[in-house]
């Protein structure tokens, strides 16, 4: 066979190229069959995952970590739970992504629906039975607690309790996400609910409380995706959202004493979020080598640097992060939910949300 | 015959463009927002007049385009007549400037209001300097429709005087002159030969304002969270929740697409068939 001069060229780029990426490999192997699962990814060429927003839950970090240890490039996009669901069953027929994250009702929503491949990442067999799917078609990566974030140089006296929310110096204060669309949304429907006394059953407390603090005009706007820059820029006063959102706020982007985070004294819930190999992925062992990443325990602990709490049992917390958390009698008043039963339930709530606080029918 | 022939030659890329990006898309809406389990039904438009939200977002929806529409020619014919009347540098500094805004992707107009107008924003913070106001008070506004109308206004302006100047330019000013000279007052000038010659053009302009903020998304996604019913985001928020409704989604969008092209098509049978060509 004769070589062209052209194809000379794309050869000699190409072994360029390889070179480079042999640059970034790594000495030793975090778990066994990684060098070879690598060797088969980079020939895939990039990995699509969906709804990992970098600003959200340290995913830049992660970003940052795998592309310095791998080479590989990450495209991510920013859509919401329910959005990503929705995205993921129009694209079946010819699947774009490789991993999707959610919170995890909706990993389960998804996997019911078919879209989801099954597979055990490392750590699998070490997360409880209650957070992973028992083949792998979703399983819990880090987890949230719902919390109050507030911004100290809009709001003068620190709100304690959902109660307390509900009063007139709060007027056009509070912000939050829309459980119709978001994980954190049906997440602080299912915090409100448990703490005026509802259950899964019975949902109705909950959104009777967000109606209430609509009507009292205290609602300045509900988000359709995380406000984290309006927050930073001191456009929220007062946000219902995930605790790594407030430390973030605090310890990373640098606003320190001007923000201040509660857990709310009548209660609150822990939300796990989960993340999947896409049915049909179209680079499937770079997304292998992506989800085994973020479950090891480096990768774990790359969570918990942005203040993110790990899935799996018994990682330690890094050294810079590990006093600054709320204390752990504050974490106490945060419940856990069967969050199976939270998928079934989302659809009702989602509606029930919708006419009770917005009016909508 | 021939040359005819050549024409239409040379438009087929766009034809096809149309076909394919347009019409094909379109179809594909229309279908899917008539097609319920299994067969032909006219149930998702008739949602549209019994559920609450719709009604009151198609409502919310045109009463901001009119607003904006009214507001925009308001503001925007004067100051096209001034930079009518400036000439050589001026006129193409005043000209270049105008059409900043419309370089602007709509997400960063909304976060630039966000920057002057927001709780601590610019304006905001003088506000609360000089005269005491209560930021979150003053700021409130623009995370509803109101706040939207001064934020599509941004690039609504710009889109007005630049329709205006043109028809400035293409105004038979000898007209103007033959009235003055033949002693009618400024007041008769203005009403009997000034604007029934410039309406047309006023009139495409605010239409098209219109049409623009009708369908306008990403000012208004990065300004107001789903409080705020509009069309484009209810729109958004149908195809993107957990129980979506993609068939209610796009006989939405077949409303939102017939009352933009609408009121450009009426424009364009009243006024444009009838207008004399000129030139």
């Amino acid at each position: 066979m004769r070589l062209s001069a052209w194809k000379v060229l794309v050869l000699a780029v190409g072994l360029v190229f390889a070179l480079t990426a042999v640059a970034v490999a790594f000495d030793e192997e975090l778990y066994p069959g990684e060098r070879e699962l690598w060797e088969k990814a980079r020939e895939e060429g990039g990995l699509n995952s969906y709804d990992t927003g970098p600003t959200w839950a340290n995913w830049q970090g992660q970003f940052d970590a795998f592309t310095e240890r791998y080479g590989i490039q990450i495209n991510y996009n920013d859509l919401g739970s329910g959005a990503t669901v929705v995205r993921l069953e129009k694209e079946s027929n010819n699947p774009q992504a490789d991993t999707a994250y959610y919170f995890m009702p909706f990993g389960a929503l998804a996997a019911e629906k078919g879209l989801t491949a099954p597979f055990k990442p490392v750590n699998f067999e070490r997360l409880p039975e209650m957070i992973r799917h028992p083949e792998g078609k979703w399983f819990s990566i880090h987890k949230g607690t719902v919390v109050f974030v507030i911004n100290k140089r809009l709001v003068s006296e620190t709100p304690t309790s959902w109660e307390e929310l509900l009063d007139k110096r709060f007027r056009k204060s509070v912000v939050y996400l829309d459980p119709r669309t978001t994980g954190i949304g049906y997440a602080l429907t299912i915090a409100t609910t448990y703490a005026h006394g509802g259950d899964l059953d019975d949902m109705s407390p909950g959104i009777d409380y967000l109606a209430e603090l609509q009507q009292a005009g205290n609602v300045r706007l509900i988000e359709k995706t995380t406000p984290f820059d309006k927050f930073v820029k001191g456009e929220i006063p007062v946000w219902i959202t995930y605790d790594w959102n407030g430390y973030r706020a605090k310890y990373i982007a640098g606003l320190g004493d001007a923000v201040d985070l509660v857990i709310p004294e009548e209660g609150t819930i822990t939300a796990p979020y989960a993340i999947s190999m896409v049915e049909g992925a179209p680079h499937p062992n770079t997304a292998k080598l992506w989800l085994n990443f973020i479950m090891t325990d480096k990768g774990q602990g790359i969570f918990a640097k942005g203040f993110v709490r790990p899935s799996v049992p018994g990682v330690e917390l890094p050294e810079e992060v590990a006093g600054k958390f709320l204390p752990a009698s504050d974490y106490d008043r945060a419940q856990d939910v069967d969050w199976i039963k939270a998928q079934s339930v989302q659809e009702e709530a989602a509606r029930m949300w919708g006419s009770k606080v917005l009016g909508e029918d | 015959m021939e040359r005819r022939g050549l024409t239409y030659l040379l438009l087929l890329p766009l034809g096809a463009l149309i076909l394919l990006f347009l019409v094909w898309p379109l179809a594909l809406v229309l279908w899917e927002s008539l097609w319920v389990d299994g067969r032909l039904s006219l149930g998702n438009y008739s949602l549209l007049i019994f559920r609450n939200l719709y009604r009151e977002s198609l409502a919310t929806s045109l009463i901001l385009s009119l607003s904006t529409a009214f507001l925009g020619t308001l503001l925007g014919v004067p100051v096209s007549y001034a930079i009518h009347k400036t000439r050589g540098g001026v006129r193409s500094f005043s000209l270049a400037l105008t059409a900043v805004p419309l370089t602007f992707s709509g997400l960063i107009v909304g976060f630039s209001f966000i920057i002057l107008l927001g709780t601590s924003g610019f304006f905001t913070l003088l506000m609360q300097r000089f005269f005491g106001i209560n930021p979150l008070e003053f700021s409130e506004f623009l995370f509803t429709w109101r706040g939207l109308v001064v934020a599509y206004l941004y690039f609504l302006i710009p889109r007005m005087i630049l329709t205006m100047v043109a028809a400035w330019s293409n105004a038979d000013w000898s007209q103007v002159e033959a009235a003055s000279s033949l002693g009618a007052r400024p007041a008769t000038v203005f009403f009997k030969v000034l604007l029934p010659m410039l309406a047309p053009s006023v009139l495409a302009g605010s239409s098209l304002l219109f049409a623009v903020s009708m369908g306008a998304f990403g000012t208004a996604f990065a300004l107001t969270g789903t409080g705020v019913k509009i069309l484009p985001l209810v729109i958004y928020t149908h195809v993107s929740e957990v129980a979506a409704d993609i068939n209610a989604a796009d006989a939405l969008a077949i409303i939102l697409t017939t009352v933009t092209t609408g009121v450009i098509l009426v424009y364009e049978q009243i006024f444009v068939a009838r207008q004399p060509v000129r030139g």
